[in-house]
């Protein structure tokens, strides 16, 4: 049996990156999907332009993702696609996640 | 079912709102359905034909360059992800995709005609169950409901066409390709008016 220690230990060690609500909410949408635009992003999760952006560009950073910018006409038009680090990074947190979860509750 | 399941059909009926998927697959079956004509009268138009399949057998990316610039530049732009399963690929596509190839090769090399005649009068029943489990699969996919509707009605209609092909004079596989066609058409016609009059926005407003 674990003690409390051990769950700590394991809270800490949560993917911090992913657990934020609003990039969880990102990752699982491209994880279903081979690409999404910004557009579409910004329509499923209700998120401000300016979070999106922020989110996104901090999933990059960490590698989680992919970005392509192009030209639409004179309009900027930016696709995501997740990556394999990112896929294992999300399949690695739920596993952590249920697991804790299973620990924690009676 | 799952959440993760019942977002990834969520995203994936999403991604065919445009109503694209089933104009071209409604275009696909009226050629594919002249193709196997062809096959069978001999007829010296079989290599435009050939030409036009192969270049509608290719079209995901054309497909996707619409959606990208033109159709979900409306409300946003997603490529599900279509988990084509083994079994879908070997009991399903291939064995719909492979037929006019048989019917060339029993009937021009092996001039196997009372093949291909039993093989066109059961093609109705063989199409219908092929259909069946095809719409079915996309309805598990997430297509939505109507492929639901799709599957059980062509299974009834290659059932109907199989009893009456003789008066068809064997050629009712040609009528439910032009009906699956036809519907296929006028559905993915409908879906892409209503899905065209959705707000116009992009990323830079």
């Amino acid at each position: 049996m674990k003690t409390n220690n051990d769950v700590f230990e394991q809270i800490l060690l949560i993917d911090k990156t992913i657990h934020e609500p609003a990039r969880l909410f990102i990752m699982s949408i491209l994880y279903n999907t081979e690409e999404v635009d910004f557009l579409f992003l910004l329509n499923e999760t209700q998120l401000s332009k300016g979070n999106i952006a922020t989110h996104t560009k901090k999933l990059e950073e960490e590698g989680y993702l992919t970005v392509k910018k192009e030209f639409v006409g004179k309009k900027t038009h930016s696709t995501y696609a997740i990556t394999e680090k990112g896929k294992k990074a999300l399949e690695a947190y739920t596993a952590a996640m249920k697991q804790m979860l299973d620990e924690m509750t009676p | 079912m799952s959440n993760q399941q019942a977002l990834k059909q969520k995203l994936y009926y999403m991604s065919q709102r445009d109503g694209l998927s089933e104009l071209f697959t409604g275009i696909f079956f009226f050629f594919y359905s002249s193709i196997i004509m062809t096959l069978l009268d001999f007829s010296s138009d079989a290599k435009k034909i050939a030409i036009f399949t192969f270049v509608f057998a290719f079209s995901g990316p054309v497909i996707q360059f619409i959606r990208k610039h033109f159709t979900y530049s409306h409300s946003g732009y997603v490529k599900g992800k279509a988990e084509i399963t083994k079994p879908f690929l070997f009991l399903i596509v291939f064995p719909i995709a492979f037929f006019p190839a048989v019917i060339g090769v029993f009937l021009h090399i092996f001039h196997l005609i009372d093949l291909i005649g039993s093989l066109m009068l059961f093609s109705p029943l063989i199409f219908g169950i092929l259909f069946f489990f095809y719409y079915w699969y996309q309805y598990r996919a997430g297509a939505g409901f109507f492929y639901r509707i799709f599957s059980f009605v062509s299974f009834i209609l290659g059932i109907f066409l199989f009893i009456f092909n003789h008066l068809l004079q064997n050629e009712g596989f040609y009528v439910f390709f032009v009906i699956n066609g036809a519907v296929l058409f006028l559905f993915g016609l409908f879906k892409l008016i209503v899905f065209m009059k959705r707000v116009k926005s992009n990323e830079n407003e």
